[in-house]
């Protein structure tokens, strides 16, 4: 069996040959496979493929996360995009300035929106312009046959929150103005889903929606339930309906939302560490595949027995059926590469 | 009713309500310190659970806004505030929910903050110090990536022969106690209601 169709019957909640493994090779890690800096990494769509690749590869694992926010690089980009010694910053389309930093993966340096009156001007990206969707292509192309190729899309919560109008602002226009607030993920749901379409359209086997910024950490499960699974919903319904599956992620605890992200549309749940794999089967098992949680912390640092107990663990707790061995979140910039082996194999030998 | 103001985060009536208690009579000390007592109590509810960022910074920004009024009223001196403080999230990292929760916690609890912002670089935490010899400085970082900075900043003061006038603090969703103990940090706390109890604690030492 190949890795594609492993990773294809996990996240239909059957059981595989052995269980997927698919850890989130991030900027940080893949440049560093690669042997280049973050920014050029992710300036370079050709660069930005060769890593992906490389490290699938080098590790052996059943997937290639397509985790590029925006997608490809487009040439207006890399023309407006300015350098320092040690990182740049480029202007998206949408607005938001992002920076890729020497360490680290890209953060938005800059939000879009003001004010709310801006929102009328905003216009849906042309996600046809030349290298937008290049890397994915060129994914499909080289080891679509055989890997199971998952692209990323950001959730409207955290792309409204963190990108358009920064998290602060953002935080206090829930509670002084959500009509507004609304309006802005409406917009945002509509960028997902024609995103969404798009890479469905090119081939993708699989759509990834991160959602940090809607974490139990940072709002509460009622607010959570007003804003940010409604738009969850309404992509997952949308991509469902023109034939895709979606993986969500949060970041940190989600225990007390697992219901209502298992009622989203969402094939398969990616959970972050905080989150008890045995009790998630138990409540959302029968609805979702579950994807995770390996520490990254332990990935980081812990020893060669530390990993190979983590991976042995999740696997005990989450069993051999609809589920998938990931790290909880994407991967610290200095992971040794050894570590990352050691995942793989752990879940080779206790996935059988 | 002030104290309430700033638990509920009732930001469009704050001003309202300072300027009645000040032209009631209420010392502005007072009315400080019922601020600070609300601000305690978001605190703890933060702590709970039972406030998220959302609520935590609302009450923190109604903090601000009643604050802006008391401020000309309040004839501190430099040497009547707890301390100086200057904070900022390290170069390579662009989240400051946290880092500014803290610093309005602290300014809420009678400290001196100047809030340098995110993605700050090394040179400018130096240069700031010189300019302003803060008691504590402040350094952020959410993202495991940016964490190596943190070392980086303290060894920098070292060099400059700075370190020895202050006092580092750490905190964000990505150092630990351990980490803040391995780069010869002052202190770490997890939250900012943490963060003001670590900068009294620290502060009583130092006299």
């Amino acid at each position: 069996m190949n890795s594609k169709k492993r990773f294809s019957i996990a996240m239909d909640m059957d059981t595989p040959d052995g269980i997927p493994v698919a850890p989130m090779v991030n900027v940080p890690h893949a440049s560093r496979v690669l042997g280049v800096k973050p920014w050029e990494y992710v300036t370079d769509n050709k660069l930005y493929v060769k890593g992906q690749i490389m490290a699938q590869q080098k590790y052996g694992y059943d997937w290639i996360f397509n985790h590029q926010p925006i997608q490809g690089i487009t040439a207006d980009e890399k023309k407006a995009m300015t350098r320092d010694k040690d990182y740049v910053i480029i202007p998206t389309e949408l607005g938001p300035k992002i920076k890729i930093p020497l360490l680290g993966g890209p953060a938005v340096k800059e939000p879009a929106l003001k004010d709310y009156s801006q929102l009328d001007e905003l216009a849906m990206p042309d996600l046809d312009k030349p290298g937008r969707m290049e890397p994915l292509e060129e994914l499909l192309k080289q080891t679509g046959e055989s890997v199971y190729i998952c692209s990323k899309i950001q959730a409207p919560f955290h792309y409204a929150a963190e990108w358009m109008r920064g998290m602060s602002d953002f935080m206090l226009d829930m509670l002084m103005r959500p009509a507004d607030v609304h309006r802005l993920l409406d917009f945002m749901a509509d960028v997902a889903i024609e995103t969404g379409k798009k890479q469905i359209d090119i081939g993708t086997h699989g759509i990834m929606m991160e959602d940090p910024s809607a974490a139990s950490q940072v709002i509460s499960p009622e607010h959570y339930r007003e804003f940010a699974y409604p738009y969850e919903k309404k992509v997952c319904r949308a991509l469902n309906k023109y034939g895709g599956d979606v993986i969500i992620h949060i970041c940190g605890d989600t225990t007390k939302i697992l219901e209502d992200l298992a009622k989203t549309g969402a094939k398969c749940l990616s959970v972050d560490e905080h989150v008890n794999l045995a009790d998630a089967m138990e409540r959302v098992g029968n609805k979702v595949s579950l994807f995770g949680n390996v520490s990254v912390g332990t990935l980081f640092e812990g020893s060669e027995k530390q990993i190979k107990d983590n991976v042995k663990n999740c696997i005990d707790d989450a069993g051999h059926k609809g589920y998938i061995v990931s790290s909880s979140c994407g991967l610290h910039s200095g992971t040794p590469f050894e570590n990352i082996h050691r995942m793989v194999k752990a879940a080779r030998e206790f996935g059988i | 009713m002030i104290k309430e103001a700033i638990i509920n985060g009732d930001i469009d009536n704050i001003e309202g309500i300072v300027k009645g208690a000040l032209d009631s009579g209420t010392a502005p000390d007072d009315v400080l310190g019922e601020m600070i007592a609300g601000m305690e109590i978001v605190g703890e509810k933060f702590e709970k659970k039972e406030y998220y960022v959302p609520e935590t910074l609302l009450s923190a920004h109604t903090m601000q806004k009643g604050l802006d009024l008391l401020r000309p009223l309040l004839p501190y001196k430099k040497s009547d505030k707890r301390g100086l403080i200057i904070i900022g999230t390290v170069e390579g990292d662009v989240h400051d929910i946290g880092k500014n929760l803290v610093a309005m916690f602290e300014e809420g609890a009678g400290f001196e903050v100047h809030n340098l912002g995110r993605d700050v670089a090394t040179s400018e935490f130096v240069a700031k110090a010189r300019e302003l010899r803060p008691d504590i400085v402040g350094l952020s970082a959410m993202m495991s990536t940016s964490m190596e900075k943190m070392g980086e900043v303290i060894e920098e003061f070292k060099k400059e022969g700075l370190r020895e006038n202050v006092l580092f603090i750490i905190g964000g969703a990505a150092p630990t106690e351990e980490f803040a103990r391995e780069i010869g940090a002052d202190g770490y706390a997890e939250d900012a209601a943490k963060a003001v109890r670590l900068c009294e604690k620290l502060m009583s030492e130092r006299r």
